[in-house]
């Protein structure tokens, strides 16, 4: 196992090396120069030169990329080109919002796809089946961002249930209670294309695994119906769905960018569209990096979980 | 199961009739809006004036007696990208600088003129204007308790001078030769040249500590320092900034040492979101106030609790044709362009009339404005025969042709962030199209937007843009043919009128006559027809009804909100 | 042998339904077993005989598949009948099977030892540990001689013998009176299906259970069988003693079937197959659904179904060629059968 893991992360290795390639190429080739940059035509042409030398931009693109990356390996992100702050801790401070996020709705999308998709599946054809399978396309369809501002409309806005925004009450005294209210409803919104994906994969799944023989078997056994779902049939069909998770991660850190900015959650998403607008490249490119890095990290776990709960896999 | 999903679908279905219903009903008000902050704005203006509080628009006439006490939460889509002025210049910078920073001067309530903050009078100036002597309070004390001197006047300005000076307010101090604290509240500037604008550049730079900030040896090491980064920048405004919680919020709290009228509200705690989400807030009750953006007002109006501000911009909106290309050369040609574009309509029909015509390079407001401007009818009969007259006429399928027979088409470039002019650049095409003028139209991202049409490029036929105006009405950098090579002048005008009469406006040191030349000067631009000017958009400012002796402009977020209170 | 009936079917009759249409896939098919007895069903691919026996268990695919007729007695009692929880109780403890894909049988995921004892608990109040012990005795009944270490092992680790006595051990963990296996051994090769043979040879024996041995394979039924049920399109054809069939088949099928064996003794003659394949349930013909691959086939026999009928005492058979008043040398039809 621990082979297999390390045999794994070496593999990881020229991914990330390419994936940090081909960003840096993106980042150069994007048009305009770093916003600083663009402001003032009136910045005498030697300011800009001297602005140009001291951000290092004037040296050739290997030279760049390499005292980037080799910046990025010991920890040094380098600073914001716009608020001058290292990147690490403009990281660092909305981090964990992003993973309370994501986690949430990662858990939320679990939950809710996985009895849904089962009932489908046990009811193939039936009006349940059908309902559910609409809802879900739509759910796939229907853009994270309308959701959320129908959600903030009604619920928020209209009804009061929920607060519009922000990740705890202004000014307030840390309250487990009233995180996981302001949480509830932006985890919803991001969760739901993944809902939505989910149920039709454990659908997909549940239905594939019912007509195996080793249900048959197990109905001959005398089980009861719910027993031989649940035992037999659940754990077969979530072992392809687990792989499914780890690839709904880029998903999740998509709509994160959407969701944070609608409902004013602090995270990395929000972060990134702030820097994107601003074209502060040095943040635009970890934070690009770092998704990087959580996919690929997700994908591993995936695999290594996958071959934990899979007898039939050996390392 | 069943009942809950059938539950699911039902609130599906309702949800996507509200969607129709939502797309249906606002198909005027959305399509302005979210063309702010994405301008480029001209370097030294980076602001725009002070407007006359509205009072049909229920901006408050104060009621009373100041009361003490109290706290609002204001919506704001940005944070402050630093907290030391001559490092930044974006708008949620320059309310915080307004916040918890002084200047030697500020603007005044009534106009956009400029009054002494820590300065005890305007500067006392030499008979050759190289010298501007301006005395200090002693009065004066930043938030850390240490007392605000000449020392830190000195400073502040020094940064602007710094080697590697690469913040965004170049020009503002550059006729400042030497800046010297003469006496403990004394600070003399010498000139190279005499300055007109010095005061209004003054009020763009606000004071900071020099007992913080003094040991840093260069710019790059001021820009990142925390007093420029963090809630522990220290100033001598009428509040102090108490917790900076990164995307999330920021807390002021009242100065009891401020050595102004105020403050009065005790917090103002700064929330950040985006614009959709404010205006949620807004209807949640949990903010008290925010700007709204046009498409937002009806929304705006309907909540109960709310007054609304509104003031015009004090900047304009206009299509710039690049004189490089022999199309533009004349300005008959240029005056035609703009007679056939109906600005009203586009104002009427995009905006939901939230702007007025523009005709001439500078606010109504503002103090160069002349009453005696021509203004430019929509006339397309009258802008062919003008175009006649240039030898462009209409051959049989309506095109128009010179004698060469080449067709007069050009392409009209915009960025796509600006959602209100890229609306309107369509409507132009649509309505030169109706006189045989062949326009394409053209949007890409900012950066690539301003690659485009900055030097050395110049890539572009016409473009729609936007300026936000400057305190001092100079616009030199706009339209003085020296420039065009490395300046704002991108479009290339040239004008010997315009340069005489600009060229020193700076050293003329009687205002009134310094404001008749610059008037001259802006007639030329608007009789050359330099730019189309299309509009001055309007913006609007939504405040909870307790606050009292609230005043708007739209170059400040909360404009002398320490003389602002809250009614019990 | 005879005394007591453990399982008797009445004109069992299963069919699919779909948009379109309905087909019948058992037809009315009728035969009992006495306790200890081997009853074979043979027959050749599609005829019917997974069908029958899911039948008895009432594990006809959902949602297409239903029993519409018939009675299934079993100790008295009609299952078909009997509630869905109480049809719980039947399966897996009082009627087992075993299937023919031993492969894929098994359930991936769970160990050999919480498969068996799961199926053990689940019917008798025993604890874990009970369970377990049961279930090693079971493994070392079936011949497995590191039953302990067994119970740990994932399937996918034994070979396909090995999982097929798995699925006997577990069919016969709660001493079933009735155990149903569907082609054991068609799926593994031959000198383990020879071992399987022996292994229920030895069982039935031993245990004296009745068993439902469904194959393909004459060599099978001869070795394990004491009465043979053949079936064809969904049909019972013939029923008879494992000798009589063998020495006297009645019907022209069985006799096919029977040439189509190889002989130990007689290794030259050429395997005779039977020509023409099994007609699909939506393409029987009208008359005997044998009719397109008979030699003896007649005019009558395109056109009338025969019936079932009891020839000699516990042999029945169904063809014209033994009903009264149509003649062997009747209406003999063969070259237009041939063209069709
Ligand atoms: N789920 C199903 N839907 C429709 N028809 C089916 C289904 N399962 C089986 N059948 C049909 O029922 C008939 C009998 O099938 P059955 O499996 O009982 O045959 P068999 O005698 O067991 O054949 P084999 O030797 O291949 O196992 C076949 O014609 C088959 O096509
Ligand atoms: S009934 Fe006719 S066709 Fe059918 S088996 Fe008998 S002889 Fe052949
Ligand atoms: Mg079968």
């Amino acid at each position: 196992m621990t082979t297999y893991i390390i045999r794994r992360l070496l593999i990881t290795i020229p991914l990330l090396i390419a994936i940090s390639i081909i960003t840096f190429a993106l980042m150069q080739f994007a048009p305009g120069s770093p916003a600083v940059l663009d402001v003032d035509p009136n910045v005498p042409p030697e300011a800009r030169e001297a602005q140009i030398e001291a951000m290092g931009l004037n040296e050739p693109l290997p030279v760049q990329y390499a005292r980037w990356i080799s910046g990025v390996v010991t920890g040094d992100f380098g600073n914001s080109y716009i608020t001058k702050r290292p990147v690490s801790d403009m990281l660092l401070e909305r981090l964990p919002n992003t993973l309370i996020l994501m986690t949430a709705a990662t858990i939320l999308a679990i939950i809710i796809a996985i009895p849904i998709g089962i009932i489908s599946a046990v009811r193939q054809y039936t009006k349940t089946d059908y309902a559910i399978t609409l809802v879900s396309f739509a759910g796939v369809a229907v853009p994270n961002f309308w959701i959320g501002l129908m959600l903030i409309m009604f619920l928020s806005v209209q009804f009061g249930w929920f607060p519009v925004g922000g990740v705890q009450t202004l000014n307030a005294d840390f309250n487990i209670m009233d995180r996981i209210h302001h949480l509830f409803l932006p985890a919803l919104v991001l969760a739901t294309a993944d809902t939505a994906q989910l149920t039709r994969y454990t659908r997909t799944s549940m239905l594939e695994v019912k007509n195996q023989d080793y249900i048959r078997t197990a109905r001959a056994k005398g089980f009861k119906e719910s027993k031989v779902i649940l035992k037999h049939g659940l754990r077969n069909a979530l072992l392809p769905l687990i792989t499914l998770i780890a690839i709904m991660l880029p998903t999740l850190i998509g709509g994160s960018v959407v969701v944070e900015s609608v409902f004013s959650w602090p995270g990395l998403g929000d972060l990134f569209m702030t820097s994107v607008n601003q074209r502060d490249y040095p943040v635009i490119m970890i934070i690009t990096m770092l998704t990087a890095v959580l996919v690929v990290i997700g994908n591993l776990i995936a695999d290594i979980l996958y071959a934990i709960v899979d007898p039939r896999i050996e390392y | 199961m069943v009942k809950k999903t059938q539950w699911l679908f039902l609130v599906m279905i309702f949800t996507m009739g509200m969607l129709l219903a939502a797309c249906g009903g606002s198909d005027e008000g959305a399509e302005t809006g979210a063309d702010e902050g994405t301008e480029p704005d001209t370097e030294e203006t980076d602001g725009e004036d002070v407007e006359d509080i509205d009072d049909e628009n229920g901006d408050s006439a104060a009621t009373g007696e100041p009361v003490e006490g109290g706290e609002i939460i204001v919506g704001s889509d940005a944070e402050p990208n630093g907290l030391t002025p001559a490092t930044v210049s974006d708008t949620a910078s320059r309310d915080a600088h307004d916040l918890v920073h002084a200047a030697l001067y500020r603007q005044t309530v009534e106009g956009f003129d400029v009054e002494p903050d820590v300065a005890v009078d305007l500067p006392e100036v030499s008979e050759d204007g190289l010298e501007q002597v301006i005395e200090l309070r002693d009065d004066v004390f930043f938030s850390d308790g240490e007392q605000l001197t000449a020392d830190d006047v000195v400073f502040t300005v020094g940064i602007y001078l710094m080697e590697d000076y690469a913040g965004t307010s170049t020009t503002l101090f550059e006729r400042v030769e030497n800046v010297e604290a003469t006496d403990e509240y004394e600070v003399t500037f010498t000139m190279s040249e005499p300055d007109a604008a010095l005061t209004a550049s003054l009020e763009q730079a606000p004071i900071v500590p020099e007992h913080i900030l003094g040991d840093l040896e260069t710019y790059a090491e001021i820009e990142e320092h925390e007093a420029s980064t963090t809630d522990a920048v220290i100033g001598a405004g009428p509040y102090v900034m108490t917790d900076w919680t990164v995307g999330q919020y920021i807390n002021y709290e009242a100065r009891d040492d401020y050595h102004n009228e105020g403050p009065y509200i005790q917090n103002i705690t700064w929330r950040i979101g985006d614009t959709d989400a404010q205006l949620a807030m807004l209807q949640a009750g949990e903010i008290d106030i925010m700007n709204a953006a046009p498409q937002d007002v009806v929304t705006v109006e309907s909540i109960d609790g709310y007054n609304l501000a509104e003031e015009p911009q004090f900047g304009y909106n206009y299509i710039g044709y690049n004189q490089r290309n022999e199309l533009f050369e004349s300005a008959n040609v240029r005056r035609a362009l703009t007679m056939a574009i109906n600005r009203e309509a586009i104002i009427d029909g995009i905006m939901d009339g939230h702007g007025t015509v523009a005709e001439f390079p500078h606010s109504p407001e503002g103090p160069i404005y002349s009453d005696e401007i021509e203004s430019i009818p929509f006339d397309q009969e009258g802008a062919l025969e003008l175009l006649a007259e240039e030898g462009w006429e209409q051959n049989d399928s309506g095109q128009l042709v010179n004698g060469d027979g080449d067709v007069f088409a050009f392409s009209l470039l915009t960025n796509s962030e600006a959602l209100v002019r890229t609306d309107w650049i369509v409507a132009v095409q649509q309505m030169l199209g109706e006189i045989g003028i062949e326009v394409e139209t053209e949007t890409m991202e900012f950066g690539a937007y301003l690659d485009r049409i900055n030097p050395p490029n110049w890539d572009f036929d016409a473009i729609a843009g936007a300026w936000s105006l400057s305190l001092d009405p100079n616009m030199e950098s706009l339209f003085h043919s020296r420039n065009i090579e490395s300046g704002q002048n991108n479009i290339a005008y040239e004008s010997e009128e315009f340069d005489e009469l600009s060229t020193d406006n700076r050293a003329i040191l009687d205002v009134d006559e310094r404001m008749e030349t610059l008037q001259q000067a802006a007639m030329q631009v608007a009789e050359d027809q330099v730019y189309t000017f299309m509009y001055y958009p309007t913006e609007f400012q939504a405040y909870r009804d307790n606050i009292q002796n609230h005043s708007y402009n739209s170059r400040a977020g909360l404009f002398r909100v320490q003389e602002w209170w809250i009614e019990e | 042998m005879g005394q007591e009936t453990v399982i008797e079917l009445k004109d069992v009759t299963t069919s699919f339904f779909s948009r379109k249409q309905e087909l019948t896939v058992v037809d009315r098919v009728s035969f009992s077993v006495e306790k200890g007895e081997t009853v074979a069903i043979v027959g050749e691919s599609g005829s019917g005989k997974s069908m029958t026996s899911l039948s008895i268990m009432q594990l006809v695919p959902a949602p297409n598949g239903k029993i519409t007729n018939g009675e299934i007695i079993f100790n008295g009692e009609d299952l078909l009948k009997k509630s869905k929880k109480d049809m719980h109780k039947v399966r897996g403890n009082d009627i087992s099977m075993i299937f023919q894909e031993p492969m894929s049988s098994l359930n991936p995921v769970y160990t050999i030892g919480e498969q068996l004892r799961e199926q053990l608990m689940y019917h008798q109040p025993l604890s874990k540990r009970e369970a377990h012990e049961k279930g090693i005795e079971m493994l070392e009944i079936v011949g497995f001689a590191r039953a302990r270490e067994m119970m740990r092992e994932y399937p996918h680790r034994l070979s396909g013998g090995m999982r097929q006595r798995v699925m006997i051990a577990m069919a016969l963990s709660n001493n079933p009176k009735l155990l149903i296996a569907d082609e054991p051994t068609t799926a593994l090769d031959v000198t383990v299906q020879a071992q399987i043979l022996d292994l229920m040879r030895g069982l039935s024996k031993d245990y004296d259970s009745s068993i439902i041995l469904i194959t393909h394979d004459l060599g099978v039924v001869a070795e394990l069988a004491q009465r043979v049920v053949v079936m064809y399109g969904g049909q019972v054809v013939e029923e008879a003693k494992i000798d009589e069939i063998f020495d006297k088949p009645l019907h022209p099928y069985t006799e096919g079937l029977l040439n189509s064996m190889p002989k130990l003794n007689d290794e030259q003659t050429r395997l005779q197959s039977i020509p023409g394949s099994v007609p699909t349930p939506d393409n029987f013909p009208k008359g005997c659904r044998f009719v397109t691959r008979c030699p003896y086939a007649m005019q009558v026999c395109t056109e009338e179904q025969p019936t079932l009928l009891e020839k000699e005492t516990g042999h029945k058979v169904r063809c014209f060629l033994h009903e009264e008043g149509v003649g062997k040398d009747g209406n003999i039809d063969r070259r237009s059968k041939q063209t069709q």
